[in-house]
């Protein structure tokens, strides 16, 4: 964790190491409304023919398999865009135009059960053009510092555009209710309402008569109240 | 009217026909993007509807499955009993909130399948058996399309050539020509300003829509008016009320040739993605009656609604071109 909201995962080098990786992100039992808020980036070096800097992938191929994937490139701009193979092996020969690098498709694939393609971002920044022959850790850390400042822009204007829901609790209202599992639908349906006509659904349920309620009856007929209200505003 | 798309993904067996490189020469700016097939990126499970709506991407596409269908029974026949619907293209530039589109598509991205002899061909089928009522701008609207696709004019052309064939198509749009023939039916639907402002976004305003609806009368070209739907906002008795002012002075009624009137209605089905895609929006957020597996509004407000409407069209005697949707 680098800061409060923001991890940093290694994921190793392969599908199946980035699988894992993906895995270990989430803990058991999520689900994708756990995570709407969530946004993944992938960042990391690839081989290209004809190709250099950093790319946001729109499309992504995995080569054994000859399934593709799309990520929505909605939420950031201003990137060269590119296609993408993932590889199980290094591409000695890549085809001009395409990036190849050997987690992408993976990643898409584990994710996607939990993360919508807007919320999966790919980056890339070319390394070589198919022959790894003298590639360093140390050469791979100064490419990516190099490309630091655009990966941190691209980071931050990701960051806010997005944010966590702001939800309000109606659960002191289901109790004093007496709401059932529907009912408390219902509740949720009217604030919802009252909210996109800039008024305020709580407020209506104490004007309705909240306070008399002793009984889920009694509660039915206050819903039904703020439901009249909400419903013939004229 | 020429939209923006940012992406646009192509079929591969996409890109021979005619209609593609028309299209794609739209779009020099455009990322273009080869696919193998429309569904991986239409069909993408979660996709964020309302994101996607402020950037749509554009989908080509050949459509080798059906092409066309029978209408859902809640659809007005206008008195044809029953009638079908070409999906030659699916989703629609404008943004209407309460779109049944935005319900049944998890994505705000548009297709177009480029193929459309395959549905000349299919419709020459059904024609066979005799007369067919057919929408052709059902899931979509091809009037705000034209600015980039000819199967507007195609499908003119096709009705021209088939008397059997009757024609539905439905807009929003400010479509520029129009033909006159009898099999085919323009159907535009208005509504008050305030709807449109607040509820109808990307789409030409009541008075752009008027004098589009005017050009075609003037063209001699069929018009049917759909005030469908009619959608609930605080004082519609006096929005209503302005809105049929207007329309009964500003177009010709006796000149139409049918109208349409209903108040908005949705498989419940839909309402559920309809209200993930315009989560603000009071137009879905309204907390509908269920009836038959249908969301609708309290009976007595969607009976007053229908009233100010229909009321106001009787009274200018077109009582006898009224569907009105119950």
């Amino acid at each position: 964790m680098v800061s409060d909201d923001l991890e940093i995962i290694l994921t190793g080098i392969g599908k199946v190491n980035a699988a894992f990786a993906c895995g270990r992100m989430f803990p058991m039992g999520l689900t994708r409304n756990d995570l709407k808020a969530d946004i993944v980036i992938n960042i990391g070096t690839c081989g290209a023919r004809d190709l250099s800097g950093l790319f946001i992938v729109n499309k992504i191929t995995d080569e054994a398999t000859g399934r593709d994937f799309y990520p929505d490139i909605i939420r950031v701009s201003g990137v060269p865009e590119a296609s993408l193979v993932t590889v199980d092996e290094v591409k000695t020969d890549p085809d001009p135009g395409v990036l190849y690098e050997m987690e992408a498709s993976a990643i898409y694939q584990a994710l996607s059960k939990l993360i919508s393609p807007d919320r999966m971002i790919f980056l890339k920044v070319v390394s070589d053009s198919g022959d790894v022959n003298g590639i360093t850790t140390e050469y791979v850390n100064d490419l990516i510092k190099s490309h630091l400042p655009e990966i941190k822009r691209i980071i931050s204007s990701v960051r806010e555009g997005t944010g966590k829901e702001a939800s309000i609790s109606n659960d002191d209202l289901y109790e004093r209710l007496y709401a059932s599992t529907s009912m408390r639908v219902h509740i949720d349906e009217l604030i919802r309402y009252a909210s996109s006509l800039g008024i305020d659904g709580r407020k209506l349920f104490a004007e309705a008569g909240i306070d008399e309620v002793s009984s889920r009856a009694s509660g039915k007929e206050v819903i039904t109240r703020v439901r009249g209200i909400l419903t013939h505003l004229h | 009217m020429c939209a923006a798309f940012s992406h646009i993904y192509i079929e591969e067996r996409a890109r021979s026909y005619e209609e593609t490189s028309r299209i794609l020469s739209h779009f020099s700016d455009s990322t273009k993007i080869s696919i193998r097939h429309y569904k991986d990126v239409f069909n993408r499970p979660s996709q964020d509807s309302a994101l996607q709506n402020e950037s749509k991407s554009l989908i080509l596409a050949v459509n080798d499955g059906r092409k066309i269908f029978d209408a859902a029974p809640v659809c007005q026949d206008f008195g044809m009993g029953k009638f079908y619907y070409a999906e030659s293209a699916m989703n629609c530039v404008f943004s209407c909130d309460y779109c049944f589109l935005k319900g049944m598509y998890g994505t705000s991205n548009v297709v177009i399948f480029v193929n459309i002899e395959d549905y000349f061909e299919e419709c020459e089928k059904y024609l066979k058996d005799g007369p067919l009522y057919l929408c052709a701008s059902f899931d979509t609207d091809l009037g705000a399309l034209s600015g980039i696709s000819s199967w507007q004019s195609k499908w003119e052309d096709f009705a021209s050539s088939h008397p059997d064939l009757t024609l539905e198509l439905r807009t929003k749009s400010a479509i520029c020509e129009v033909k006159s023939a009898d099999n085919i039916i323009y159907a535009f639907t208005l509504s008050p300003d305030e709807v449109i402002r607040r509820y109808e976004k990307k789409t030409p305003s009541l008075d752009v829509r008027i004098r589009t609806v005017n050009n075609a009368l003037n063209s001699g070209a069929n018009v049917r008016l759909c005030f469908d739907p009619l959608i609930y906002i605080k004082d519609y008795e006096l929005c209503y009320n302005r809105f049929a002012d207007k329309i009964i002075n500003d177009i010709d009624l006796k000149s139409v040739r049918d109208i349409s009137v209903g108040t908005f209605r949705i498989s419940s089905d839909y309402l559920h993605n309809l209200r993930r895609a315009c989560p603000g929006s009071s137009a879905v957020l309204f907390p509908f009656d269920r009836e038959e597996g249908y969301c609708v509004y309290p009976k007595d407000l969607r009976e007053k609604m229908m009233g100010i409407i229909v009321n106001r069209l009787e009274n200018a005697g077109c009582g006898n071109k009224l569907y009105v949707n119950p």
